[in-house]
């Protein structure tokens, strides 16, 4: 009975921090439209009603699904490829040493230099599927690499003195080190691919695309448009990083049980 | 099974830990590796399961042989269950089988609770049991009373002698356990 007191009361704290949060930020936000020219900054109010008339219009799904459809595929392709060969890599040191300078490329290369040399090589149309999967390799095939490599010596030499089999040492030794870093991977990856895949989409301007609405918004001086697709792109980011991260973990789990638990 | 040692010498870096031992070990046979620390036991064990070659010399007759093991520092996979832990090394595990096994040695609360947080006692005696549970044709127990009291030693050593069921032991540890029958390999 106390216990749920506790659990109550810590809850009710925990939603009185966010609220007063968020009500700080809205604040300020205000606070700052007050005191700037209404064409360089939009307010909350004005933001809020700039979101809803975009909600209700049919081309915001659509260049929202448009950009969700490019960023997807590009961040599974991405993903897939990082998760193979940085397994590869962490097995076969040849290949890791013929990978690294383009491992390097890609965490180095500034994603605007990529865009301009991209999009001669490819339609606009595709360019958040470059560009996002550009972003993801690098960090998944980082996280596959170094979560293999973190896997304990002493547990493998037990699993061959104890003949263990390559399906049971993937469920007992290597999944359960390798998700916490896959998913870390995964939370980092996700926010970056949307950056990175909507600066390629403001760059090479592909149709119904939110890259483009971006544009069009900066273009006309629409504060309130601009501002508000910046913040459902942070929605449409943070959900999206919910479902892979709950997509991970479920994949993690169809895996084990695929393996059986033994007892 | 025969497992014959010939010759044998282990080098790291230069430095000789065991040099040409001969040694043969047959089913059911009980050793004792005795000798002081730095001698190279720990290093046998590892020329004997096969975790490293030998700089000289050479072991033949290991290719067949199932080995289950007691390494020194328990190697227990700590998130998970004692029970978990010896379900994973047996191919077709049994819970009704595991659970009794485990309770020879460990009270009913320890065999749920993550290998990681069972104290230094428990957790050897987890290693004991799993290396007794594992189907296998040798056992190989690495200094496995080591941090246990003298009442808990005599029980892991009845629990050894009772579940060896004629399988070859090969048992490394300072101080000399009575057990029945074995010969002793010094070093």
């Amino acid at each position: 009975m106390q216990k749920q007191t506790e659990k109550k009361s810590a809850l009710r704290r925990r939603w009185c921090r966010r609220a007063s949060t968020a009500l700080f930020w809205l604040a300020l936000w205000e606070l700052l439209s007050l005191r700037l020219p209404e064409v360089l900054f939009a307010g909350p109010a004005r933001t809020a009603r700039s979101l809803l008339a975009l909600l209700a219009s049919p081309g915001c799904w659509r260049s929202l699904a448009g950009t969700l459809g490019q960023i997807a595929a590009g961040f599974l392709l991405a993903f897939a490829a990082g998760l193979v060969l940085g397994a590869v890599c962490w097995r076969l040191a040849w290949v890791q040493a013929l990978l690294a300078p383009a491992v390097q490329v890609m965490k180095s290369v500034p994603v605007a230099c990529f865009v301009i040399v991209a999009l001669i090589w490819i339609p606009s149309s595709r360019i958040a599927v470059l560009l996002s999967a550009f972003v993801v390799f690098p960090l998944t095939y980082q996280s596959v690499f170094s979560g293999l490599s973190a896997v304990d010596r002493e547990l493998l030499e037990m699993a061959k003195v104890f003949r263990m089999p390559f399906s049971r040492q993937l469920r007992y030794l290597y999944i359960p080190q390798l998700a916490p870093f896959v998913l870390s991977g995964c939370r980092v990856s996700v926010g970056m691919c949307w950056k990175a895949g909507i600066a390629g989409e403001i760059i090479g301007l592909p149709r119904f695309s939110v890259g483009e609405q971006l544009y069009m918004a900066k273009l006309y001086l629409n504060m309130g448009d601009l501002f508000a697709w910046t913040l459902l792109i942070i929605a449409v980011s943070m959900l999206t990083e919910r479902v892979v991260v709950w997509a991970v973990d479920w994949a993690g789990a169809r895996l084990e049980a695929a393996y059986g638990n033994p007892v | 099974m025969e497992i014959r040692f010939e010759q044998v010498g282990k080098q790291y870096h230069g430095h000789t830990v065991l040099e040409r031992l001969d040694w043969q070990i047959r089913t059911g046979e009980r050793w004792l590796i005795r000798g002081v620390s730095g001698r190279g036991k720990t290093t046998l064990l590892r020329l004997l399961t096969g975790l490293e070659p030998p700089s000289a010399g050479q072991i033949t007759g290991t290719e067949n042989v199932r080995f289950s093991m007691c390494f020194q520092e328990n190697r227990l996979c700590g998130k998970m269950s004692s029970v978990t832990n010896l379900a994973m090394v047996c191919p077709h595990p049994e819970p009704e089988k595991i659970r009794p096994l485990l309770l020879e040695l460990l009270p009913e609360e320890a065999l749920d609770r993550p290998a990681g947080t069972l104290s230094g006692g428990m957790a050897r005696r987890v290693a004991l049991a799993r290396a007794l549970a594992a189907p296998s044709d040798a056992v190989i127990l690495d200094e496995p009373f080591a941090g246990l009291d003298e009442g808990t030693r005599a029980e892991a050593l009845a629990f050894v002698e009772s579940h060896l069921a004629g399988r070859a032991l090969v048992l490394v540890s300072h101080e000399l356990p009575a057990l029945a029958g074995a010969k002793v390999l010094r070093l």
